[in-house]
């Protein structure tokens, strides 16, 4: 039987904490990616999505956060499950967390390319908060979403990727 | 070189339209499309449709090559654009040729998507 407890130094972090200003994006976006590439996760095509789901993500926790402080958190599980996760956590109102979560279960509940190109055809009608970087992140890069609201207002948002295993 | 019709910036952002000929557009865009860049991109778009038509254009071409990232909230400036154009009346629609790099990872998924929502309008050549 596999031990249940994790082997020291099986998982990478980083927490990146970002006050409300979209300028700082394309600064932790290079961090990421510097976290990454430097943990031996260098395939192109796997950091390119990975640097757009993090501006995603974090884009959507700026722009609607309700206080002045977003954090996002990578995890790089080296050893077992050969996975990333990406964490955003901000305070959001009951409304604009409902809504991205409704805009979630959307996502997971269909065929992505499908649901993406739905959103993509309202949101050319609409000019209200399309869902679009949150249908990226599950269509273009490939990762799948999850978000939980608790008593306190914060909305938390998970981005999962499955990655090749390291040789 | 190619005159310049209209031209805009912005930090680490720079949009140009040229005509090679009266009637044969190129926008050409470079560096990161995000935050002021989401402002700018409608007169952007607009001032390209605008070219176009008055210049009765088939096609515009739109050289993504050198821009290195894009939002959604820029994206979705594009979609609108290819949206304006697909629901015309044929003769008034012109062909979007978007080039775009092969180094420049998110393009390839970005500018697929965008090739599926305007099928008969969009094509796409990688360079």
């Amino acid at each position: 039987m596999q031990p249940l407890t994790k082997p020291a130094g099986s998982e990478h972090f980083a927490t990146v904490f970002v006050h409300l200003n979209l300028k700082t994006l394309p600064h932790v976006r290079r961090f990421v990616r510097g976290f990454v590439e430097s943990n031996g996760r260098d395939d192109p095509d796997f950091v390119s999505g990975l640097v757009v789901a993090v501006h995603e993500l974090l884009e959507n926790a700026v722009r609607y956060s309700t206080d002045s402080t977003t954090s996002l958190e990578v995890k790089l599980d080296l050893c077992h499950s050969h996975h990333v996760v990406l964490i955003t956590r901000n305070q959001a109102t009951r409304e604009s967390a409902a809504r991205v979560r409704g805009q979630i279960s959307r996502l997971q509940g269909g065929e992505p390319a499908k649901v993406y190109q739905e959103m993509l055809h309202e949101s050319a009608k609409s000019a209200e908060q399309s869902g679009l970087g949150l249908a990226r992140i599950v269509a273009e890069c490939q990762m799948s979403l999850s978000s939980a609201y608790d008593e306190s207002g914060e909305l938390s948002i998970e981005a999962i990727s499955n990655l090749p295993k390291v040789a | 070189m190619n005159p310049v019709i209209f031209s805009t910036q912005a930090p680490d952002f720079n949009a140009s339209l040229t005509a090679r000929e009266p009637s044969d557009l190129v926008l050409t865009l470079i560096g990161s499309a995000e935050n002021d860049v989401r402002e700018l991109l409608p007169t952007v778009l607009s001032t390209t449709d605008d070219a176009a038509r008055s210049r009765q254009a088939t096609r515009v071409e739109v050289d993504f090559r050198q821009l290195e990232f894009m939002s959604s909230s820029c994206f979705k400036e594009f979609v609108a654009w290819l949206s304006k154009i697909k629901t015309r009346a044929d003769p008034e629609q012109y062909r979007v040729i978007l080039h775009s790099s092969k180094d420049i990872r998110w393009q390839r998924a970005s500018l697929f998507a965008l090739s599926c929502f305007a099928a008969n309008v969009v094509e796409i050549q990688t360079e």
